[in-house]
């Protein structure tokens, strides 16, 4: 079943501004109704991943995660770092029952783990 | 003139020429822009060759091809050059040229930059230590709108809080009914929540800078009942503390070759009226 890339995940400064941009550019719609309140993107196809919008603040840097599925995201995260990688949010169960983790790999780039419920 | 994101053009003394615009200069764009150009130049006359827009830059053609190629570095002279030859604005290859002095930044010291910012924004926001607290109720809902509501604060603001907890491990969700308050037990987390904020920073930070090994290393953190005189007094000893820090590392001028983080904090932990006029 291997392991391929299930999310993306924008991180925003600013997400209403910046959702509101791609629903200029695109027509993308934001679903909200969600125990996390994140701003699902509805892109109006079927095809491609899905992705949302995150709030990082002011502080952050604004980037682009990839989630990507495996079966067990613990001990996922501990190969990574096996590997030289860093956990950056430790395994979580999200409310709607995904678990997920975010790392770092040896190139600073950050990166998401996921299973679906 | 026109200008854009990456490289727009401008013509200058009639010499066509790169004008690089918006976003911050790095030398990555530098390289980007010597290989368009090459390549408008190849473009324009199929017998252009690299020889020639190296003879045209004044530089060796085996340079112009590492350089073009990655293999090398540019040289603050060669930026200087280089940059004066296509018209860049003075004040364009001074950047380019503090770019290429200073390092780039090791990943593990900006995500220690943003856990310092975790820890710090914890504390200084209540609504961090609000959502802790609220884990604790029977009735807790682990849904970001109900927190929202609860707490009277923005969905976006409450999801930050939560990235920040996460990330310093103060809060973990467990399932998808159970977020637990990993910040203290529940006896002591009222007080506790600022030092288990800066041990998890501490924490993390060891970890990122792979410490252990023998190295040295070294943490402390205890709550006091103090007067105010002897808070000042603290007060001006930490300063003091931080300014012998600052003189050594300025001592300092061997090959560094770790990556410390060293917290100073010392702050009231209540708004108690003070016993002096």
């Amino acid at each position: 079943m291997g392991h391929p890339v299930m999310q993306w995940q924008i991180l925003a400064r600013d997400p209403d501004k910046l959702t509101a941009f791609y629903g200029a550019l695109f027509g993308w719609r934001v679903n909200v109704d969600n125990a996390m309140g994140c701003r699902m993107i509805e892109t109006g196809s079927d095809n491609g991943i899905k992705g949302g919008i995150w709030p990082i603040g002011d502080e952050g840097h604004p980037l682009v995660q990839l989630f990507v599925s495996v079966d067990d995201v613990p001990a996922c995260a501990a190969r990574a770092e096996q590997l030289g990688g860093q956990v950056i949010i430790p395994p979580q169960v999200l409310p709607d029952g995904d678990e997920m983790a975010i790392m770092m790999d040896t190139e600073g780039l950050s990166f998401g783990l996921m299973k679906a419920r | 003139m026109t200008s854009r994101a990456t490289g727009s053009r401008r013509y200058h003394g009639g010499m066509k020429a790169h004008v690089l615009t918006g976003a911050a200069p790095d030398a990555q764009r530098l390289r980007r822009v010597l290989q368009e150009e090459l390549a408008l130049r190849c473009a324009r006359n199929p017998r252009y060759s690299l020889r020639a827009f190296a003879r045209y830059l004044a530089l060796d053609h085996s340079t112009l091809s590492q350089l073009l190629r990655g293999r090398r570095r540019f040289t603050a002279r060669t930026i200087e050059r280089v940059g004066k030859r296509l018209g860049f604005a003075p004040e364009m290859i001074t950047q380019l040229v503090e770019l290429e002095r200073t390092p780039p930044e090791p990943w593990t010291s900006r995500e220690l930059k943003q856990l310092s910012r975790d820890a710090a924004l914890t504390l200084a926001e209540w609504h961090h230590h609000a959502i802790l607290e609220l884990t604790h109720l029977a009735t807790f809902k682990p849904d970001v709108r109900w927190i929202s509501r609860v707490l009277d604060v923005p969905v976006d603001q409450v999801n930050m809080a939560i990235t920040r907890l996460t990330r310093l491990g103060l809060l973990d969700m467990r399932s998808r009914t159970t977020w637990v308050d990993a910040a203290g037990d529940a006896e002591a987390r009222l007080d506790s929540l600022p030092l288990r904020a800066i041990g998890a920073l501490a924490g993390r930070a060891q970890k990122l800078a792979g410490a252990g090994g023998g190295r040295p290393s070294h943490y402390s953190a205890t709550t006091v009942a103090v007067t105010t005189t002897t808070s000042r007094r603290i007060t001006e000893r930490v300063e003091r503390f931080r300014r012998e820090v600052a003189d050594l590392l300025d001592a300092d001028d061997g090959d560094r070759d770790q990556l410390y983080c060293l917290e100073l904090a010392f702050f009231p932990l209540a708004n108690l009226t003070t016993t002096e006029s």
